[in-house]
């Protein structure tokens, strides 16, 4: 069984903002909110790195844990997926989400926060897949299509992979023997291997 | 007949507790895929069954080293076998073909691959960086304490707050079976004396209104998951939870107000005196009928506490709610989890504090009710309760404006 997800390679990195235009542009991500962003650490100094983040579609995922109205939901291949009709905007998910991936925009009452948006891993949302409804709402359903996430294959040097988990470990690991070094798999003891409940 | 109405709600409410305290132990708290909202029949499995899955799997064999697995012009698109599964309105799909294996052990299999791993993974820390993007903590790339602000929220807060309440509630029930009604000694004398003038009670109600409304409405977003969605259903719950949240919000004019105006009138005659430790001494006269109540000036001690309990958590709660109301503009993630954390437990506390005060001023006490509900109390309850306030205003001689009209109504 496939798991779906994302590794970014620091080394590889050019902070280009590829991905997180070609998000934006994919999945007409409304103005104010990234699904997709970029972080550079260490800027200007000895060791700086860039990383591009979003959902990380982790194992025992926070937001799902603490969403006060079950909207948000995990498949089979570990993509978590949530339900914007259900969705009203309390942000708990914001606070538990260890990669800052929910987005709010401005629309309740008293200028706060609207319903949830976030990185879908390109596979849209409950509604029917490839549905009008679904892309208004979640964007593009590239996996229904046989497709992986854009902002994965825009990637120009290959610096952000996407798919399944193994064959993405593979490919890591393959070039830090290659290159003879590597930063490690950047979020992913936190995403995918993190403090569980379930002991 | 009242005392063993209560005994029956102290003891359905000791099971309740000791229940509650077996599901905390016994929650485990951890997510497992659904392929579809909790709840919602209709599955949701964009990938596309196993069919789907391996195309995605060859799909991602192309991001490698592009010299060795470069894609070839001759080959075409991988591609998931989208008639075998996705489905349309007409068609559903077949819940049969994208069943595997059952969420529990999805998710062992996951993690048992942490082993493997294990060369390319780093300590869980906290990642600061900075973005050229716009937008508030938008640089911090990792904050791995998300999963503390969870476990925390859904095991001590939720767990420890159902038990906090349903305690409170079962000692004020057990109290009721065992003492009963705090009586007036000398009975009703027919006369009575204004306690509380139309301001005052206006004011009382419409902060304890928007307080119940404030308290439910939360209650909802708290315990609204296991205990009404089930009944409700995912959409009618998600519909009521978000009325709830906007009510929430809206609330925070009046209950904000009240607090002032409460702050405002009532502040002076709460500062602690002498008096107050003499009456906490004697347990405010609650316990037995055969000694005569301690005395009191306007509001005894037990009012101060409650005075200084609504105004101290009220502004803890007004405060922390804004912050929760305009994320983000007075710190990061810490402020933010920490600001959810003490609105939820501080909120808490308070509705358990209000259990009380409901309590004493309704069922509790034989006359408790009228000072503000109809703002005249009798003159027996009056001297036994607060007897300095009465003896000052029953005084004669007494230059204070409204006593004398007072005097004559009730007499």
């Amino acid at each position: 069984m496939a798991r779906m997800k994302f590794l970014c390679d620091a080394e590889r990195c050019i902070e280009c903002n590829a991905c997180t235009t070609a998000c934006k542009n994919e999945h007409e991500v409304p103005w104010g909110m990234q699904r997709r962003r970029l972080v550079t650490v260490n800027d200007g100094e000895p060791g700086e790195k860039s990383l591009s983040v979003s959902c990380m579609h982790c194992t025992d995922a926070p937001c799902i844990a603490v969403c006060p109205v079950s909207c948000i939901y995990q498949t089979d291949t570990g993509i978590v997926l949530h339900d914007k009709t259900i969705c009203i905007g309390c942000g708990y998910c914001f606070y538990a989400c260890p990669f800052g991936a929910p987005q709010f925009p401005r629309s309740s009452n008293f200028g706060t926060r609207g319903k949830m948006d976030k990185c879908t891993f390109c596979a849209g949302g409950p509604e029917t897949d490839g549905s009008e409804a679904e892309f208004g709402k979640y964007g593009r359903n590239r996996v229904a299509e046989g497709k992986l996430p854009l902002c994965a294959e825009v990637c120009s040097t290959r610096a952000l992979l996407g798919g399944d988990g193994d064959v993405v470990a593979d490919i890591y690991k393959e070039r830090v023997i290659r290159r003879g070094y590597g930063s490690g798999a950047w979020g992913w003891s936190t995403a995918y291997y993190g403090p569980t409940h379930d002991s | 007949m009242l005392r063993a109405v209560a005994m029956a709600v102290t003891a359905a409410l000791v099971v309740l507790l000791v229940y509650t305290v077996y599901l905390g132990t016994i929650s485990s708290d951890l997510i497992l895929p659904t392929n579809g909202v909790i709840g919602k029949t209709t599955p949701d499995d964009a990938a596309g069954g196993g069919a789907g899955q391996q195309a995605l799997r060859a799909r991602t064999d192309l991001q490698r080293w592009r010299a060795v697995s470069g894609p070839s012009a001759n080959q075409p698109d991988p591609k998931a076998d989208i008639m075998g599964n996705p489905g349309t309105e007409a068609r559903p799909p077949d819940p049969a073909t994208i069943t595997g294996p059952d969420g529990r052990s999805l998710v062992r299999g996951w993690l048992s691959r942490q082993q493997g791993q294990s060369g390319i993974l780093q300590e869980p820390r906290r990642v600061q960086g900075r973005t050229s993007l716009p937008g508030p903590v938008k640089g911090v790339f990792v904050q791995p304490q998300g999963r503390l602000w969870r476990s925390t929220h859904n095991g001590p807060i939720v767990f420890g707050g159902a038990f906090y309440l349903i305690g409170v509630a079962a000692l004020l029930a057990a109290f009721l079976s065992v003492r009963g009604r705090v009586p007036i000694k000398d009975g009703f004398s027919g006369q009575t004396v204004t306690r509380f003038s139309a301001f005052e009670r206006a004011n009382h109600w419409m902060s304890a209104v928007s307080f119940v409304l404030l308290g439910l409405t939360g209650l909802v977003l708290l315990y609204g998951k296991p205990l009404i969605r089930p009944w409700l259903g995912a959409d009618r719950f998600g519909n009521l939870a978000e009325g709830s949240m906007w009510l929430h919000m809206a609330l925070i004019a009046p209950f904000t107000l009240g607090l002032m105006t409460m702050l405002a009138t009532w502040t002076w005659q709460n500062l602690p005196t002498r008096l107050d430790f003499e009456w906490l001494r004697q347990g405010g006269g609650f316990i037995r009928d055969d000694q005569p109540n301690p005395p009191a000036e306007r509001f005894n001690a037990g009012q101060k506490l409650i005075f200084w309990a609504v105004i101290l958590g009220g502004l803890t709660l007004v405060a922390s709610g804004l912050a929760m109301m305009f994320p983000f503009q007075w710190g990061g993630y810490g402020s933010m989890q920490l600001a959810q954390s003490i609105h939820a437990i501080v909120a808490l506390l308070m509705i358990g504090v209000i259990f009380g005060h409901i309590y004493i001023g309704t069922v509790g006490m034989v006359g408790a009710f009228d000072a503000m509900w109809s703002g005249q109390v009798d003159r027996n309850w009056a001297k036994e309760h607060h007897s300095r306030w009465y003896n000052r205003l029953t005084a004669p001689g007494d230059g204070a404006g409204s006593r004398p009209e007072e005097r004559r109504r009730s007499a």
